[in-house]
């Protein structure tokens, strides 16, 4: 969208989206505390494992080319998520007794490179461009159109959200991308995504928000933090000497509300905020590309470093970054490869999980999980099928 | 053009290495500390563990005039926090936290063992005491049901670790082995996701830290079977240890600091009277009691000692199970 000029519409749904998405699910959250706790509860490992076959299914979706070199991306994904050491016996794998690689390859680092560095070499290779947005900028507000394109994009985004927050072991990174691809399977024009349609900004930015609020109620309700953010709210709550649990709207409904009031507060602020620098950060794309890319390429280099001050790191999103470079020439979508390197590790670790409490019959035994398969499978067979039905159909 | 991105490429490259070899680029061994130290913690953030360290971080970097800056490292189960810290340089500016467990994961992970002798222990500040616990509705009453139904039905009873090889799972593997019982453990990453398996009856039992389900067995949830330390906890009189149950084992999770191999001796006793003073705090003493957890502090030769015997007893133990490296 920022190509098309439009990049301060973008930031502004983002912002709206994500306001509405944040303070639909406190309201949630308000409301449907307990009956959701059990729920979540519910999903044990192998439920998890198969949330995140569904997740990566989504990569289907994702990839703007065919869906086997997504595919391909995603497997290649899994399979350096696997580098670093085993999560349940702890032997180091393809780390090539480097001590860097025993936690795994960075996601940030990867990302940078494949995002930031590749980025920058791609249009490196043009006569460099005077600058990054040839049209003019307009409107920084979206508009009534924008709005009306949105509105399902944002229901959908909150409702995947919050649905998806609320169960254990998450990250944000899920209800996202399910919520992109999402978009893109409602939409009556799929082939536009990445050329900037609304409706891939509106939903996921939406999606996260209602995560987060979402993320709050089994810690709340049952002291039990669904991800690493809520597992450090928990250790501020005991910290102060208050113990979350089940008793903890009871014993201390004064914490409780008083957390719910200030998010609140805080989607509120995300918009006062937000709106009024729209007009600022636009502005960006304005300097000179000349100018722009080595900025860009230093931040990449100073935050990779800034992590763990660890060269190596960089040389990883260095090496990354010309990998990317090459994935886009050959036209590769970087992002299924990406999800599968954050969800990699999830999937493993409840994989092994799932077969030590049980057979791998488990997965097809227990009715959410079974459930949750049949439908990646059926993303998976029913996607290609409809698109080979087109081709076939529109032959002579 | 041409040379333009040639010149826009000059910028980058300088910009960059300079980014790079700036922060090298300190001073040498003035006062020790000069800059901020980075305490590795091998548990995720928001554990007992975790905060523990952090409470002991703050108090000590007012002794020490300098931050003390966690970094939570959880990888390998806690391991990679020990490797992370055995490799750094031995200046000071990087500790971690210690126990008795690092030197068992080594014996499992590694194909020879480190030891005791290889790093510059700073000291111990306190123990967690791990309890086994089934959910409320579980129709489990004491320890001696779990074990006969897991007689009766062999590779069903499961129990979730909060990390793979930790002490509660050498006591409960112990336990299988006496009585000839087939039980499995789970390993998850901290004790967070555990609890939801067990209350969501995903698996059988919990063998986790006693203190932090005080509040889910007070509504009902979870009930405790039995504490896996030396001694019952006052908050749960009527709870047995293993040893009141007959089984000639505990296991306590020791907490302490270390450094890597080498440091030079003012830097260690500075380290060692700083954090020996932060677990006087009166915060981190209050966090430890209300958790139910023994305040037990060690100085680093008395640690150090404690370490080399209770590996003694260890590393056989664990080839015993079966869980030593295999090649």
């Amino acid at each position: 969208m920022a190509r098309k000029g439009r990049a301060g519409p973008a930031l502004g749904i983002a912002a709206f989206g994500s306001f509405i998405g944040g303070t639909l699910s406190v309201i949630g959250l308000m409301f449907l505390a307990p009956p959701l706790v059990e729920v979540a509860l519910k999903f044990g490992p192998p439920e998890i494992f198969a949330l995140m076959i569904f997740g990566l299914t989504m990569i289907v979706y994702l990839g703007s080319g065919s869906i086997l070199k997504s595919l391909l991306m995603g497997t290649a994904g899994l399979f350096l998520s696997t580098v670093g050491m085993d999560p349940v016996t702890g032997i180091t794998r393809f780390t090539g007794g480097n001590n860097t690689l025993l936690d795994g390859v960075g996601l940030i680092p990867v990302a940078m490179g494949m995002f930031g560095v590749a980025e920058v070499l791609e249009n490196l290779e043009q006569t460099v461009p005077r600058l990054v947005v040839s049209s003019k900028i307009r409107g920084l507000l979206p508009n009534a159109k924008d709005w009306y394109d949105s509105r399902w994009a944002i229901v959908r985004g909150t409702l995947v959200g919050f649905g998806l927050g609320i169960l254990p072991g998450g990250s944000t990174a899920l209800p996202t991308f399910i919520s992109y691809g999402l978009e893109k399977r409602c939409s009556k024009h799929p082939e536009k995504f990445g050329t900037g349609v609304i409706e891939g900004v509106a939903g996921p930015e939406t999606a996260n928000n209602a995560a987060t609020g979402a993320a709050m109620i089994p810690l709340l309700s049952m002291g039990i933090p669904a991800n690493v953010a809520m597992a450090v709210l928990l250790g501020a709550f005991i910290l102060h000497g208050i113990q979350p649990g089940p008793l903890l709207m009871g014993k201390h409904p004064e914490l409780f509300w008083g957390t719910v009031a200030s998010m609140y507060i805080g989607n509120i602020f995300l918009l006062i905020l937000n709106l009024p620098l729209i007009g600022l950060w636009v502005q960006i794309l304005r300097i000179p590309y000349l100018l722009l890319f080595p900025l860009i390429l230093v931040f990449t280099f100073i935050g990779t470093y800034s992590l763990n001050s660890n060269s190596t790191e960089i040389l990883i999103m260095v090496l990354f970054g010309v990998i990317g470079y090459v994935m886009r020439k050959l036209r590769y979508d970087g992002a299924p490869f990406l999800l599968a390197l954050i969800l990699g590790p999830l999937l493993e670790t409840a994989f092994r999980q799932s077969l030590i409490i049980g057979s791998p019959a488990i997965f097809f035994q227990r009715p959410i999980s079974a459930g949750l398969l049949g439908l990646a499978f059926l993303l998976l067979v029913v996607g290609p099928l409809l698109q080979w039905r087109k081709k076939s159909l529109a032959l002579p | 053009m041409r040379t333009s991105s040639v010149g826009g490429w000059g910028i980058a490259l300088v910009l960059s290495l300079v980014a790079v070899i700036l922060p090298r680029t300190s001073t040498g061994q003035g006062a020790y500390p000069e800059r901020p130290i980075s305490m590795v913690v091998g548990h995720s953030p928001g554990g007992n563990a975790d905060l523990g360290l952090r409470l002991l971080a703050e108090a000590a970097s007012k002794t020490l005039g300098q931050p003390v800056v966690v970094e939570n490292k959880p990888g390998g189960n806690s391991f990679l926090e020990f490797v992370t810290v055995m490799n750094a340089k031995p200046d000071g500016y990087t500790i971690g936290d210690h126990s008795t467990m690092k030197y068992d994961l080594s014996v499992m992970y590694e194909k020879t063992p480190r030891k005791v002798e290889d790093s510059s222990v700073i000291g111990m500040y306190w123990a967690v005491v791990h309890g086994v616990a089934v959910q409320g509705e579980s129709p489990f009453k004491t320890f001696k049901d779990m074990v006969e139904y897991a007689r009766a039905n062999p590779g069903k009873v499961t129990f979730a670790v909060p990390n793979a090889g930790a002490p509660p799972q050498l006591a409960m593997e112990w336990v299988g082995k006496k009585e000839k019982i087939n039980w499995k453990a789970v390993p998850f990453k901290g004790l967070a996701p555990a609890v939801p398996a067990l209350l969501g009856g995903h698996v059988t039992s919990i063998a986790g830290l006693a203190g932090a389900h005080l509040e889910q067995v007070k509504a009902g949830k979870m009930r405790l079977l039995a504490i896996t330390g030396a001694t019952r906890l006052p908050d749960f009189p009527n709870v047995p240890t293993l040893r009141e149950l007959g089984y000639d084992i505990d296991a306590q999770w020791d907490i302490g600091l270390v450094a890597p191999k080498g440091l030079p001796q003012p830097v260690l006793q500075k380290l060692r009277d700083a954090f020996a003073a932060a677990a006087r705090d009166p915060k981190f003493v209050k966090f430890v009691k209300d958790n139910n957890m023994p305040l037990a502090t060690m100085d680093g030769e008395q640690y150090s000692k404690y370490l080399k015997q209770s590996f003694e007893v260890r590393a056989p133990l664990i080839r015993e199970l079966g869980l030593a490296f295999k090649e």
